[in-house]
């Protein structure tokens, strides 16, 4: 059986919604089950099933915040977040806290993290930002001739990445 | 990139007569970059030449081979995918991403994928806690070398809410053709969902999987630990076990039956031209069932997992070393089952 969204690839995900007092059924590929894309009847985030009834779990969260409110971390909207339930970076998870708090309700019916926590790395790792400004200022100084400038750039540019990988 | 008969496939293990295999994956993102959906291009490509690089002695010292998916063909991955060692979604998109793993399927890690690192371990059969030590042993190494997106609120910070906490999926892939044939499978996965398991079917097709083949795994991965997580996948894979051997137990009462139904299945396999992967999936479904219940003397499991896996689309096309049209893909598959087949 093909997706019925697609229509070119194999539907394996298949799901039972309740419409009214009937139930209809659905096939979808794993990515457009996923994609959350405009015409994917199941959402990303949702917990897909075999059999019963999710949606009662996967229903939208009210808006708690701003509908301007964006994160700082990676500029992902508020709207954005609520249509694809995905965040952008590590930050949105404050930004976006009370919403997430709801989901996580709905989804994990729990909020509160248990379990493993992870070690420190020995060696503390350039943030990708570090490494573009340095690329940015290396360009600079070679386009303005200024050469020692440059290789202190470059030689620092190398340091990182022999520290990162080995 | 070689097909191979990978660990997941290899038919040895707890539970062999039911459980496929066992897998357990983790989410894990790195600090200071964005998840893979918001980063731009060349976030991606530094992303994933950060994480290659970091994880080299990791890489040496469990023998895993680096694939540059950006770079790699459409077969080729289509390949890994159906080996399990990559999903789909990190084989069809667009940005800079990919994957080590070791020759013999144990284990892979996916690199910037919807989150950046996603480690799978297989094991043949019901080995949980076998593939959880092996998975948290390389986690812990990976984490001495690089920074963890992670909270103490919320654990492990992953780009969907619905694997942040522990990061950690595991999955068994179980076998329930009993079920199946005496229609309580419904009633049985029903029961598992309410112990908050997913249950989806492998390549299903229809309220049924096909070939009989349904994948448990924890819906949960925030505010229980690692530990609770395995103890209740072990508990709902335990219950279907119980369920599913109560049903074969009925089904030895009617040897015949079973007998019938899998050595016409059996010449099927050996005759045919053309066969679909779904027709394929059902007839090495009946085989099983016949080998597990001794009412079959061959083939061996070793030749139906094999057919299961080199049947599949890409690894026909991977085998004849150019693209094949859904036609003829079913005749290769008809003559390379019957290859099997006859040893």
């Amino acid at each position: 059986m093909l997706c019925q969204n697609c229509q070119q690839a194999q539907a394996t995900i298949h799901s039972l919604d309740k419409d009214g007092s009937d139930w209809v059924a659905h096939h979808h590929c794993e990515k457009c089950a996923m994609s959350g894309g405009p015409e994917a009847s199941v959402e990303p985030g949702k917990i897909i099933k075999l059999f019963g009834d999710y949606l009662a779990q996967a229903d939208s969260p009210a808006p708690t915040l701003d509908k301007d409110t964006a994160c700082a971390g990676c500029g992902l909207g508020y709207e954005q977040f609520q249509q694809s339930r995905r965040l952008g970076c590590a930050r949105c998870y404050e930004t976006f806290a009370p919403d997430l708090e709801q989901i996580f309700l709905r989804v994990q019916e729990r909020t509160m993290h248990k379990g493993k926590a992870p070690g420190r790395p020995q060696t503390s790792m350039p943030s990708p930002l570090e490494l573009r400004r340095l690329r940015e200022n290396l360009q600079q100084a070679v386009d303005e001739e200024r050469f020692e400038d440059a290789a202190g750039y470059r030689d620092k540019l190398q340091q990182l990445s022999d520290e990162l990988g080995e | 990139m070689k097909p191979e008969f990978d660990e997941w496939l290899s038919g040895q293990g707890p539970q062999e007569e039911v459980v496929i295999c066992t897998r357990v994956r983790l989410a894990r993102n790195l600090e200071g970059f964005r998840f893979a959906a918001a980063q731009d291009s060349e976030e991606a490509e530094v992303l994933t030449q950060t994480a290659e690089k970091a994880l080299r002695p990791i890489a040496r010292k469990f023998g895993w081979e680096w694939v540059d998916l950006a770079a790699a063909n459409s077969i080729d991955r289509q390949v890994l995918v159906e080996r399990h060692l990559i999903s789909r979604e990190l084989g069809d998109t667009d940005r800079a991403r990919g994957v080590m793993f070791d020759d013999v399927g144990r284990a892979s890690l996916m690199v910037n994928e919807e989150d950046h690192l996603r480690l799978q371990v297989f094991r043949s059969g019901l080995r949980l806690r076998d593939a959880w030590e092996a998975a948290d042993g390389v986690d812990d190494e990976m984490a001495s070398i690089l920074p963890f997106a992670y909270s103490s609120a919320y654990g492990y910070l992953t780009s969907c809410p619905t694997n942040t906490g522990t990061g950690l999926r595991i999955s068994v892939l179980l076998h329930l053709p009993a079920l199946v044939a005496s229609k309580q499978i419904e009633t049985a996965t029903n029961a598992i969902q309410e112990m908050n398991m997913t249950v989806r079917g492998l390549y299903g097709e229809g309220s049924q999987a096909l070939g009989d083949l349904f994948q448990i795994s924890n819906q949960r991965t925030l505010g229980d630990s690692e530990q609770h997580i395995l103890e209740s996948v072990e508990s709902a894979v335990t219950s279907l076990l119980a369920f599913e051997h109560r049903h074969r137990d009925e089904l030895r009462q009617k040897p015949l039956v079973v007998q019938d139904r899998a050595y016409r299945a059996l010449g099927v396999l050996e005759r045919a031209r053309t066969l679909t992967s779904e027709e394929t999936m059902t007839l090495l479904s009946r085989l099983r069932l016949g080998r597990v219940l001794h009412v079959l003397d061959a083939p061996p499991i070793e030749a139906l997992n094999r057919i299961f896996l080199l049947t599949q689309p890409a690894h026909l096309q991977k085998r004849v070393g150019h693209p094949l049209d859904p036609h003829e893909r079913d005749q290769h598959r008809a003559e390379l089952v019957r290859k099997i087949l006859a040893g």
